[in-house]
């Protein structure tokens, strides 16, 4: 492995005793080797340490547990309690769901009701002019169906409806 | 998974026996404390956010399935608490550090207390370089000692996350000391 890789490994899964023992022993035998990078591995071995070997905070004061025991006993009582818990449930995990689920049901009925209905009212127009183009190419002797040329020949003109 | 004793402790709160819920504060609220003064910096909203953590605790219980340790639970409360209040600052980066200097460790020697309060500071004033997912992760690696697996678990995040948020993490810390010349 390149130095570069080693210190990967180093910054997280072997400082971390993540790593598996082949690839362990690997990272071993370059720090052994490497100068450079066995410097790395102590500098991140020291930030480590500064974090895990300093002074931990002392515990909460007492005040605090005081405080949480006299919430939990002026609360109300436990009927309202399940409403209120069954209230949070709603609004902590199911609200997400109920959005989303009314997402999808938007978009499945879109899917299942618009589109065919779309795709019915395309398909019924292309029907209706293929119809008249019929109509304008069956007989071509009948004088009641022409091409308006004034409008450029794009519509027809059936005069007997007219 | 959820020992037995976390299993029987939080099955007897949630049945409403105080000194079950008690127990379950005195066992971790250490942990919830150390966690979100390193998290937030200053000990009133470090104490804020145990008061908060132990309520969310009592009123959620009922919905505790046991799929993770009760530990991991109140890891992720803890966080996600203390994240919330770093939000409702709305300055990340810049957090008003405090030392969890306490005066009654004046009793131990002033200068004790005094060499404890600049140690403290330092560390704080590392941590402040991060931000504050990557504080998080770091947190709970180094100082609490967590495996990649229960970081994951106590953040709702994929394990290769927590790997590169630590990669980031280490990597700010080693350039901040190195710009501060070994005073952090």
């Amino acid at each position: 492995m390149r130095c570069q890789d080693i210190q990967d490994h180093v910054l997280t899964d072997f400082v971390d005793h993540e790593v598996g023992v082949d690839q362990k022993r690997e990272v071993e035998a370059h720090l052994a080797a490497c100068p450079h990078c066995r410097e790395f591995f102590e500098a991140v071995l020291n930030v480590d340490a500064s974090i895990k070997e300093g002074p931990l905070p002392v515990g909460p004061a007492p005040h605090v547990w005081a405080k949480i025991s006299d919430q939990i006993q002026s609360r109300p009582d436990h009927a309202w309690d399940v409403v209120r818990g069954w209230w949070e449930d709603f609004a902590d995990g199911f609200r997400p769901r109920v959005v989303y689920g009314s997402m999808a049901a938007a978009m499945l009925v879109a899917l299942v009701v618009i589109v065919p209905l779309a795709a019915q009212k395309q398909a019924a127009a292309r029907a209706d002019r293929e119809e008249l183009l019929q109509l304008a190419y069956a007989d071509d002797e009948n004088p009641a169906v022409g091409w308006d040329s004034e409008q450029g020949g794009t519509s027809l003109v059936l005069e007997h409806w007219l | 998974m959820i020992s037995d004793v976390d299993l029987d402790l939080a099955g007897r709160a949630r049945d409403g026996d105080r000194d079950a819920f008690e127990e379950i504060y005195r066992q971790y609220a250490g942990m919830v404390y150390r966690v979100a003064l390193r998290m937030i910096g200053k000990v009133e909203d470090a104490e804020e956010v145990t008061q908060h953590v132990f309520l969310s605790v009592h009123r959620h219980l009922r919905t505790f399935a046991g799929k993770s340790s009760l530990k991991t639970w109140i890891y992720r409360i803890t966080i996600n608490s203390s994240l919330n209040v770093l939000k409702a600052r709305k300055k990340h980066m810049e957090v008003a550090w405090e030392e969890g200097f306490d005066p009654e460790d004046k009793r131990h020697g002033l200068r004790e207390a005094v060499e404890k309060e600049a140690s403290q500071h330092k560390i704080n004033v590392l941590l402040a370089h991060l931000n504050p997912d990557q504080r998080a992760c770091i947190l709970l690696r180094a100082q609490e000692g967590l495996s990649y697996e229960e970081i994951s678990r106590s953040l709702g995040i994929n394990v290769n996350t927590v790997r590169s948020r630590l990669k980031r993490a280490r990597e700010t810390l080693l350039v901040a000391r190195k710009e501060n010349r070994g005073a952090l």
